[in-house]
């Protein structure tokens, strides 16, 4: 049937091999975040050896589970076309961005991973500990509540399943308007060069953010400037990304969405709320040396990650343009 | 307005600066609220008239952070090229002519012309930059970092301006992506203007 069998066998292969794969990981995370407490309370310089080791493995997982991912995008690709039902024309095949619904999380904290990853290169410390736990819990809870595997892209998944079974009923009006419907989503939301832009951009960001957030965290307690300078890094180049990333979004919103309508809405709001006390964090560590500005400067670096955190929630608690359901 | 010699020139300009910043912050937040109430007592609101009030209110409240934040930014990126007592009779001229423009001709066109002005000293600080002229300190901050600096805020000015006050023009989204290459490229500058290239080369082994 048009390829839905096909797609609905990907979905099951995803889940079947995705699932292991992640609780892999989340075992790994496990270790992860045991070792990193046993590195922080006897602080042997050795044990540090075995953070990175499970850290790197951890990684490898995420990778792999990323790559099955990739594989189930594919296959969605190959199966499912949509087609005109009066006349057979072809309307086009999907090309599903890899960071949507219950990916976003996997494909955040896979960056986490990354910045992670690159911080054990740079010798043991107790900051490098500290992100090791924090990027094991943040795996954790990926598999635990935002699972890409446990029922892959489930908004999209009931979007195809609805058009396969009206077409199987045979309700052609239904199943007419129906395409009309999917084919809008599908050129402006899904094949849009934006969301292959936009949201990896965004979330990459949010991956060297949390860096930031946890050097925010320490400049408030150590007087380090490794620290305040590792932090600083993290935060210039996340930075950079999260301004492109937004600014790319524009020209779309303003061909999908028009003009008014989306203005000041929760998720812009909130984006521009984030952009707004990064911008004040970068201008006051200029002056971080000065009296008080090194604590000034950390509470904003915990505001702007507290910022970032309920922007990427607004999606799912608010209404506006961009929520989900 | 005269610096206490505790604060200094640059240090007052940046606490203004984070302060307006995270005012904007602030009443975004503000703004996320208000949306989320009204969307809980009317699902549909956003159909109706409450909603152009509530977009009326928020540009409402944001304007007077905006032209703030004009204002620093007219003070403290052209500042490396003009001298300061210029600069803040500028700025003074500035506040003049917006507020005069207010009550005679509306918020639009006050707002517009203060744009166009700070749109003028930038390039101007950008061009003077580019060509090294004015009082830089090219030992302390490095030419590419100036540079990058003078194209960012430039950048971002062009972009309130564009978001602001052409939407709707044919050249909207021309200005737009010049507005962002600018911001683009002059982050990248201002951020990694004195970092050495070599550093991002494998290391060679002798």
């Amino acid at each position: 049937m048009l390829g839905y069998n096909g797609y609905l066998h990907a979905r099951d292969v995803t889940t079947q091999f995705g699932e292991p794969v992640l609780l892999l990981a989340a075992l790994a995370s496990a270790a992860l975040i045991i070792a990193s407490f046993f590195y922080l309370w006897k602080g042997e310089k050795k044990s540090f050896e075995h953070i990175k080791k499970i850290q790197r493995a951890n990684l490898a997982l995420l990778i792999l589970g990323f790559l099955i991912l990739v594989w189930f995008h594919m296959k969605i690709n190959q199966n499912i076309e949509l087609v005109n039902l009066m006349t057979g024309e072809a309307l086009g095949s999907y090309y599903v961005p890899l960071w949507i619904e219950s990916e976003k999380m996997y494909f955040w904290v896979m960056w986490i991973g990354v910045f992670v990853y690159l911080l054990n290169r740079k010798g043991p410390t107790v900051f490098a500990a500290v992100s090791n736990l924090s990027f094991g819990l943040s795996v954790l809870i990926t598999n635990f509540y935002s699972s890409p595997f446990k029922d892959p892209l489930p908004i999209f998944h009931g979007e195809i399943s609805i058009w396969y079974t009206l077409i199987e009923q045979g309700n052609s009006p239904g199943a007419w308007n129906y395409t009309g419907q999917l084919f809008g989503k599908m050129a402006y939301f899904y094949n849009s060069t934006y969301m292959w832009v936009h949201p990896p951009l965004l979330f990459i960001a949010y991956a060297s953010l949390v860096i930031t957030f946890l050097g925010s965290v320490f400049m408030l307690k150590s007087k380090e400037i490794s620290i305040d300078k590792i932090a600083y890094d993290h935060a210039k180049f996340g930075y950079i990304l999260l301004t492109f990333g937004f600014l790319i979004g524009y020209p779309w919103a303003v061909t999908a969405w028009g003009d008014a309508q989306w203005w000041w809405d929760p998720k812009v709001s909130g984006s521009l709320m984030m952009w707004m006390f990064y911008t004040a964090y970068l201008h006051s560590y200029l002056y971080v040396n000065r009296t008080g500005m090194r604590r000034v400067t950390a509470v904003i670096g915990i505001m702007c990650f507290l910022s970032l955190v309920f922007t990427y929630l607004l999606t799912y608690i608010s209404a506006g343009v961009h929520a989900y359901g | 307005m005269r610096m206490g010699k505790t604060f200094g020139y640059d240090y007052t300009l940046i606490i203004a600066t984070v302060a307006i910043l995270l005012a904007i912050g602030i009443i975004s937040l503000y703004g996320i609220g208000y949306y989320h109430n009204a969307g809980e007592e009317n699902p549909s609101w956003t159909q109706g008239p409450k909603h152009t009030e509530y977009l009326e209110m928020m540009n409402k409240y944001t304007s007077p952070t905006v032209v703030a934040l004009l204002i620093v930014l007219g003070l403290c990126i052209p500042k490396r090229v003009v001298p300061r007592d210029v600069l803040k009779r500028i700025s003074w001229a500035l506040v003049g002519v917006t507020a005069m423009l207010y009550f005679i001709r509306g918020i639009t066109w006050a707002l517009g012309v203060m744009l166009m002005l700070a749109i003028a000293v930038q390039t101007a600080s950008l061009v003077l930059t580019l060509l090294k002229r004015g009082r830089l300190v090219y030992e302390k901050e490095g030419y590419l970092v100036q540079l990058g600096s003078a194209m960012l805020h430039l950048g971002v000015i062009i972009l309130i301006f564009d978001v602001a006050l052409l939407r709707g023009h044919a050249q909207h989204i021309s200005i737009f992506w010049v507005a962002m290459i600018l911001v683009t490229l002059g982050m990248f500058l201002s951020f990694y203007g004195r970092t050495d290239p070599r550093k991002w080369l494998p290391a060679i082994k002798s």
